[in-house]
């Protein structure tokens, strides 16, 4: 039942995430070896290093008790000033922002294409179950969910080359400068200015990488689909439904579908966490930046201003999108009871 | 019942995400910056050229920069001469000539009419700014190239074009003047622009940091994103175009940070990248067949393979001969660099001063297993540590276990990116046992002279001395050597031998191979000529003396 | 008593008949488990005598330096029949590799499996059957770890803890256990209202002896059926870990574990493809004998789903 107390419940649950999330990135760095004050001050070294240290750690208020740390820590977060990195000595925000745009474009067109067609193949799947076309279509998803990612990108990068496709990076270096960046999305941006050449560009060369980010989703959403509507199918209303002489695709779209919405949401919205790692390494071999690229780099250098940052980014577009994919499921199912 | 709730949910959402843009909005500007230059929206077919690098930038700020910087500042900033070493003479860049007053004093003329990014003037006084504020960051923070400037006593200003150094003793200041880092000019105004009390204040790495440059180079930084690209644009009223006589010299120049070679190679075929550094070499055939060409440079990169003085068993200096006596030396240019390097020989590459012929070390295994019996030491383990994606020592290193293995030592190798290599290597001197046995650092010039390459075992260099060595022996040596240069040259470089000598008999480190850097590049887009590359500059290429073909 | 309870109790099956069974009848049981075991086969040969023992474990041996970059061997062009894979460029035989990491893929697969399922059990057993207080940490707990992405905490791992495997194996031992957690707790807060356990509560067991009594036989075989499916997705999951930061989460460079192998092969693709495409091919091929054999086992234990059915609308 959508109320207002299970809104404010349920965003109260993910405030409290979002600093738990907080609390363990801090702790987990706290617990890594090496001295963030000896870099942040540039590794100083001869006679004025000791003080150099010494102040770089007041600033960063390494000296104080750990649970003091933490307060002091998600208090600037939520204040908004998020630090320097140590790496770039460019704010933090200003570092996130551009790599969340890029990773969170590739996101949203990979799963507004594995969504509807895995709904689709999978709604296929369930009806003509045990037909050939069920056989076909299981063992696509299950070697979708079995191909390693990053093979595939490999092979489909090769493939692509030799086409002559042009795919490397997010844009082509002759359009680098040629419009003005308002959102730091390159389709929204090349939109905004009128060039419908960069956007076509841009457009190519975000298409293959998300075609492989969407292979997983559509992979697991066309089991789950085919897994749960067959049991739907033989529930008591489909069979009344059917006994009144309803049309077929109103009877599964419009009644069995809505049953099994809460299922697939919650699997769409745990996916998401999973398909980071899918679009790093697809970052990785495209050579595009993203969050999942960044978070690769930014580990081995010790940056954790940067880390902390990007740990806190990433937990919160998650909550954030299960936090939607639970209200669809209370939405959708009255029974359900988070 | 329901849409309403739906309703409020999604605009107390969106109220939400409002006030927080509105709050970071504010939060970003932390310290209020004002940039000299301009970036007007570039008009169409505009010659661009992509230079693909291979190491993030560490930094831009022209006098605290000591790494992979230098690929930018080369091009943003100018120092006083640029050196050839090949050709053994001094290219004049901000001073048009210069003499030796006396032994401590010398004199350099500026060349007039030379304009920095934000429209000012070259004046004798930005000289000075520049030079003393790399001097002082590194007497009073120890960090930066700044030792370079150790035998300055002060700068003087004779007029507007004249400027006058005093030493503290003779040394050959065009040399210094004329090094990678740390001799870059630029204008004082930016204590304005930065909004800083004075030269050392810290908000001035930051302005650099953020992307501004105020230099006097041919290009200027439009677009700073340190791990993925550099925009460089050009300067229009630099001094030096008339000079170059180069019509067709990009006005975009894009530097791009390509770690994965696998990826370079992408870029070079897809047409995203024209000068490439860091492509396989088992590929270089392949793209030479299919119309890409490629300058083989003959630099002073070398990379020196360094033993932990304080850690069993290296500490033996015996150990450390059987474990050099064991490594193939003859395949090594052959399979690790597969043709792209020369031999090397002691510590410092060929053509630097303070060469030293016959360092080298046999391959002889069966004095090695001799060693080992005598010692009575086998079946131990060893740390190595590379740096990831370099190629060369990824197979140098294996090359270095198979080898060992024979002898019943085996050896781990552990590829980190480059940052965490230099910590592994500092972590010597504060606990030997966290640091590897055995390291590879890839070393390249900062201003010829041999104290360049030796100063990385002196035992009073703790940022680049990974390998703990104390001799006060050596370390005497190099100073005096250091501080005769300008007097007694010829006795300068005999000290230095004989410092080299010392190391070679300890086995503490030394100089795998001199490498022949590559960069291919397409043709059809970019033609590059023979100025561009300059062995003391290393993976620097000034564009202005790059053509755009296309 | 004991005749009628003869009559209506059932003949229960031993293991050995239900997997005889389940070999003749169940079609994608019998192809997962032959993969499966084949598999594991070429993992035990790849750790005990591998044809080139030492360049299957990353030395570069004197005669692998003669034969830099061989082909494999497909039919009408084999440079040599006896590196059926062909070499990688540093001339190491890749069929030797890619069996020593078997091995390694398997034992790093089975140990986070194993762990997760055990794991995931307890925590969704003790929450399910606990005061409110305890359940609600308990949720919260759970999705703070499902939402953290395995690869960042594999990555923090390896920077805390060292390189080694361990690392990324226990960022996905916190990363999966939340998930069969959560999984046991429904499942356990749906049994709680059967009338078994109803009746095991009124007669005043101890809480402990019902749960692992009653309640973890009933939970387990579901959860450890769905854990097979699953170790597909860990395994390509772990291999793409290895892929990413491999240079940074293994002991050293030379450890043929397959993503490692993928990942140092890339920047030669376009002259040897093959050093990239043999580990993927065995991953893939794994992992989809994997999900096979898992859904093999759920179709045995819920057998409604193979019910065939003509839609008559």
């Amino acid at each position: 039942m959508l109320t207002l107390n299970y809104i404010i419940r349920r965003l109260a649950t993910a405030f409290a995430i979002v600093i738990g999330i907080l609390v363990l990135t801090y702790i987990l760095i706290y617990l890594s070896p090496g001295n963030p004050a000896y870099t942040w001050a540039g590794r100083p070294r001869g006679p004025k290093a000791e003080e150099a240290i010494k102040m770089a750690e007041n600033e960063l208020g390494l000296n104080k008790p750990l649970y003091i740390q933490i307060y002091i820590h998600v208090n600037r977060f939520f204040s908004g000033d998020w630090g320097l990195s140590l790496r770039f000595k460019q704010p933090i925000i200003v570092v996130i922002t551009r790599n969340l745009i890029a990773s969170l474009e590739l996101l949203i067109i990979s799963f507004s294409i594995a969504v509807p067609i895995g709904i689709f193949l999978g709604v296929i799947s369930a009806l003509y179950r045990g037909y050939l076309i069920d056989k076909i279509l299981y063992l696509i998803s299950s070697l979708f969910i079995s191909f390693p990612r990053f093979w595939i990108a490999i092979i489909f990068s090769v493939l692509l080359q030799s086409l002559g496709i042009n795919i490397f990076g997010r844009i082509a270096p002759d359009y680098t400068l040629s419009i003005n960046y308002v959102t730091g999305s390159y389709i929204i941006d090349s939109l905004i200015n009128g060039r419908i050449d960069i956007f076509i560009d841009v457009l190519i060369r975000i298409i293959p990488p998300s075609l492989i980010v969407a292979l997983y989703p559509t992979a697991l959403t066309i089991r789950v689909i085919r897994f749960s509507l067959s049991e739907k199918l033989h529930e008591e209303y489909v069979k009344q439904a059917i006994s009144f002489g309803l049309p077929r695709n109103k009877i599964v779209y419009k009644y069995a579908l809505r049953g099994i919405i809460p299922a697939v949401s919650q699997l769409q919205g745990i996916t998401f966490a999973y398909s980071i790692i899918d679009a790093a390494t697809v970052e990785n071999i495209f050579n595009r930046e993203g969050i999942g690229s960044a978070i690769v780099k930014a580990i081995p250098y010790n940056d954790y201003p940067l880390i902390i940052g990007l740990l806190a980014v990433t937990g919160i577009l998650f909550i954030i999108i299960n936090t939607i994919s639970d209200i669809i499921q209370v939405v959708s199912d009255p029974r359900v009871r988070i | 019942m329901k849409l309403r709730y739906i309703v409020l949910t999604i605009v107390l959402i969106l109220i939400i995400l409002a006030i927080s843009y509105a709050a970071l909005q504010k939060k970003v500007e932390t310290t209020p910056i004002t940039s000299p230059t301009e970036t007007p929206l570039p008009t169409s077919k505009e010659r661009i050229v992509v230079y693909a690098y291979r190491d993030t930038i560490t930094g831009i700020d022209p006098s605290i920069e000591f790494d992979t910087g230098i690929v930018i500042l080369s091009n943003v900033y100018e120092p006083l001469l640029y050196y050839d070493p090949i050709k053994n003479e001094f290219k004049p860049a901000l001073a048009i000539s210069w003499n030796k007053v006396n032994e401590t004093a010398w004199i350099f003329n500026l060349r007039k009419n030379v304009k920095f990014h934000d429209g000012t003037y070259l004046t004798s006084e930005a000289v000075r700014f520049s030079i003393l504020r790399s001097k002082l960051i590194y007497e009073e923070k120890g960090i930066g190239p700044g030792w370079i400037w150790n035998c300055l006593e002060d700068i003087f200003i004779v007029n507007e074009t004249s400027i006058l150094f005093k030493l503290k003793y003779p040394v050959p200041i065009p040399l210094i003047v004329s090094s990678a880092y740390g001799a870059y000019i630029y204008s004082p105004n930016l204590l304005r622009y930065a909004n800083a009390s004075d030269m050392i204040d810290e908000k001035i790495r930051l302005w650099f940091e953020a992307g501004n440059d105020v230099g006097s180079g041919p290009y200027k930084i439009e677009l700073y994103k340190p791990e993925s690209e550099v925009v460089l644009r050009k300067f229009e009223d630099w001094w030096g175009w008339d000079i170059v006589n180069n019509s067709k010299a990009p006005e975009i120049v894009v530097i791009k940070i390509v770690e994965e070679p696998a990826s370079q190679e992408l870029g070079l075929l897809d047409g995203s990248i024209h000068i490439a550094t860091n492509v396989a070499k088992a590929n270089i055939n392949r793209l030479l067949n299919q119309g890409y060409k490629i300058i083989n440079q003959t630099t002073f990169h070398n990379y020196i393979l360094m033993f932990n003085a304080k850690r069993w068993p290296t500490n033996i200096t015996d150990f450390r001969k059987a474990v050099l006596y064991a490594v193939p030396w003859n395949k090594v240019i052959e399979f690790a660099f597969q043709g792209f390097a020369k031999e090397a020989s002691g510590l410092i590459p060929y053509g630097y001063p303070g060469y030293v012929e016959n360092l080298r070390y046999e391959y002889n295994v069966t004095k090695a297993k001799e060693i080992l019996e005598k010692l009575n030491i086998s079946n131990t383990k060893l740390e190595l540590v590379i740096t990831s994606g370099y190629e060369e020592e990824e197979r140098f290193a294996s090359l270095l276990k198979s080898s060992l293995n024979q002898l019943g030592i085996d050896v781990e190798i552990v590829a980190l990116p480059w940052e965490q290599v230099k910590e592994k290597g500092v972590a010597v001197w504060r606990n030997p046992d966290d640091a590897p046995h055995m390291i590879i650092n890839d070393w390249w010039p900062t201003y010829p002279t041999p104290y360049d390459y030796l100063y990385i075992l002196h035992s009073a260099d703790i940022e680049w001395n990974w390998s703990g060595y104390t001799n006060p022996e050596y370390d005497e040596l190099i100073d005096t050597a250091f501080q005769l240069e300008g007097i007694d040259y010829d006795k300068a470089i005999e000290i230095y031998n004989k410092a080299q000598k010392v190391v070679f008999d300890d086995a503490i480190a030394i100089s795998i191979a001199d490498s022949i850097q590559p960069y291919i590049y397409d043709p059809d887009r970019v033609l590059i000529r023979d100025e561009a590359l300059n062995p003391l500059y290393m993976f620097v290429i000034f564009f202005q003396y790059v053509e755009v073909v296309s | 008593m004991n005749s009628y309870v003869k009559r209506y109790s059932y003949r229960v099956k031993s293991p050995i008949r239900v997997f005889l069974g389940l070999l003749r009848f169940n079609r994608k049981f019998l192809i997962g488990f032959t993969i499966v075991l084949t598999i594991s086969i070429l993992s035990v040969i790849g750790l005990i005598s591998p044809p080139y023992y030492l360049e299957g474990w990353g030395i570069v041996t004197e005669d692998a330096m003669k034969r830099q970059g061989l082909a494999p061997c497909i039919p009408f062009n084999c440079p040599s029949i006896y590196h059926l894979f062909g070499t990688d460029d540093m001339g190491r035989d890749l069929l030797s590799r890619i069996l020593v990491g078997a091995h390694l893929a398997l034992i790093q697969m089975v140990s986070v499996i194993i762990t997760s399922i055990a794991l995931g059990i307890l925590m969704g057993v003790i929450a399910g059957y606990s005061n409110i207080y305890i359940e609600k940490i308990f949720t919260y707990v759970m999705e703070l770890f499902i939402i953290i992405p395995s690869m960042v905490l594999a990555a923090a791992f390896i920077t805390i803890i060292g390189r080694g495997m361990q690392s990324v194996i226990l960022a996905l031992i916190l990363t999966w256990s939340p998930w069969y957690a959560r999984l046991t707790y429904i499942l356990v807060r749906q049994l709680r209202e059967l009338d078994f356990i109803r009746i095991c509560e009124a007669m005043g067991f101890p809480r402990t002896y019902i749960m692992f009594r009653h309640i973890v036989p009933n939970v387990a075989p579901l959860i450890f059926v769905e854990a097979i499916t699953d170790s597909s997705s860990v395994l390509v999951e772990i291999t793409s870990i290895n892929f990413l930061i491999g240079a940074a989460s293994l002991t050293s460079i030379d450890l043929p574990d397959w993503g490692m192998i993928v990942g140092y092969g890339v920047r030669y693709i376009r002259t040897f493809w093959w050093i990239s495409f043999f580990p993927g091919l065995f991953i893939a091929v794994t992992a989809f004998g994997l999900i096979l054999l898992g859904d093999g086992l759920s179709e045995y234990i819920s057998p409604w789903l193979k019910r065939r059915w003509r839609l008559w609308f």
